[in-house]
């Protein structure tokens, strides 16, 4: 499916949504905070799939409504992986970054800690799938903005205020 | 007119009077003029709630609360972080307390709780008095990062269960030439909440 004629592109991820990048293409999305950015990728065949996940999973959507896949970390990783089979990209040669799933307030009552509860659940997945993870910038108090480099599968890592970090 | 523009409407003029209210107080404590109108309430999808508070990658102190009681909900105050240190400075200045380099920022974010915990409190006051529903503030927590970051863990901490919200924002001045304050403020009832309301208020829901 590789088209030469296309010119490398950054492509930008809001919130709730994930896109595909291939060859020279930059994948990026901004302010993760409890959010999680999952970057799959296939060195190979230059293939990458960036999601930006507010929640863990699909079930705590409420009943009967539209279920954004990219919302939820296993509704979009699923579709990730369908994604990948569509492109005919081989499965084995999968690999994952994850960056966010930070805890941004210091709340006093009961807390979801969402943040966490995200990179959990992205973690089971890919292991799920046997894709490993081969580097994370995770947890913490701070918001990231991140950008993913296809063709050398480097994700850069601008934490709020702070220097950037390659992983 | 709509069902659903009625309602909106309903719940401009409560924020108006609430906005009032919370003007009162703010322009003692920070001793100048500060002036709070409500040129919006509208349904938005959340998108849209980023960029009004604006843009998931600026930077801002962000104060983030819950609403409790007979309904739930939550309540975000948005300010850039120079008029962060302003407003700070001013109310730590008036506490009394003395400032120094270290202490400087827990000062401000306290101030910054402080300040949101009066405006919440006038803006539930003035719901609580048109609804009868009884409803009270949660203790704030706040933050300095990026907009995306932070109305996102507070939208997902409020069970964010659809992708719309009520936004009831207000556009806040102060001094006598009633400079714009870079201060935003949004109360977004839970879509459960809605409906208790309105009811209360006396519109019946359509379709609900």
């Amino acid at each position: 499916m590789k088209n030469v004629d296309v010119k490398p592109a950054k492509v930008k991820v809001a919130m709730a949504d994930m896109q595909w990048g291939q060859n020279g293409d930059i994948l990026t999305t901004s302010g993760l905070g409890s959010c999680v950015g999952i970057v799959i990728y296939s060195l190979r065949c230059q293939c990458a799939c960036l999601i930006h996940a507010m929640l863990p999973s699909s079930e705590m959507a409420r009943e009967g409504q539209h279920v954004n896949e990219a919302k939820y970390a296993d509704t979009a990783v699923k579709k990730a992986f369908t994604g990948f089979e569509e492109r005919r990209i081989p499965i084995d040669s999968l690999e994952a970054k994850l960056a966010g799933g930070a805890r941004m307030f210091q709340f006093q009552t009961d807390h979801l800690n969402i943040g966490k509860r995200n990179v959990e659940a992205a973690k089971e997945l890919l292991a799920g799938r046997s894709v490993s993870l081969t580097a994370e910038e995770t947890g913490g108090h701070i918001g990231r903005t991140i950008e993913f480099d296809v063709a050398t599968g480097a994700l850069r890592i601008k934490p709020t205020g702070g220097e950037t970090i390659i992983i | 007119m709509g069902t659903r523009e009625v309602e909106l409407d309903i719940l401009k003029e409560v924020g108006t009077i609430g906005g009032g209210n919370a003007a009162t107080a703010l322009s003692s404590l920070l001793k100048t003029p500060v002036q709070i109108s409500v040129p919006l309430v509208q349904m938005v999808p959340f998108p849209e709630l980023l960029e009004a508070a604006g843009g998931e990658e600026k930077v801002a102190a962000v104060t983030f609360l819950r609403i409790a009681g007979h309904i739930s909900g939550s309540i975000f105050f948005v300010l850039e972080p120079e008029e962060m240190q302003t407003v700070g400075r001013a109310l730590v200045e008036s506490w009394n307390i003395s400032r120094t380099p270290e202490n400087e920022q827990d000062l401000f974010a306290s101030a910054l709780c402080e300040l949101t915990n009066i405006l919440a409190g006038s803006y539930l006051s003035a719901l609580s008095d048109f609804t009868g529903l009884y409803m009270m503030p949660t203790v704030p927590s706040s933050a300095v990062d990026m907009i995306g970051a932070l109305l996102s863990e507070g939208l997902i901490e409020a069970g964010l269960e659809g992708d719309e919200a009520i936004m009831i924002d207000t556009n806040m001045t102060k001094g006598e030439h009633q400079s714009q304050m870079a201060g935003r403020f949004f109360m977004l009832p839970d879509a459960h909440s809605l409906p208790k309301i309105f009811a209360s208020l006396g519109v019946q829901e359509s379709g609900a």
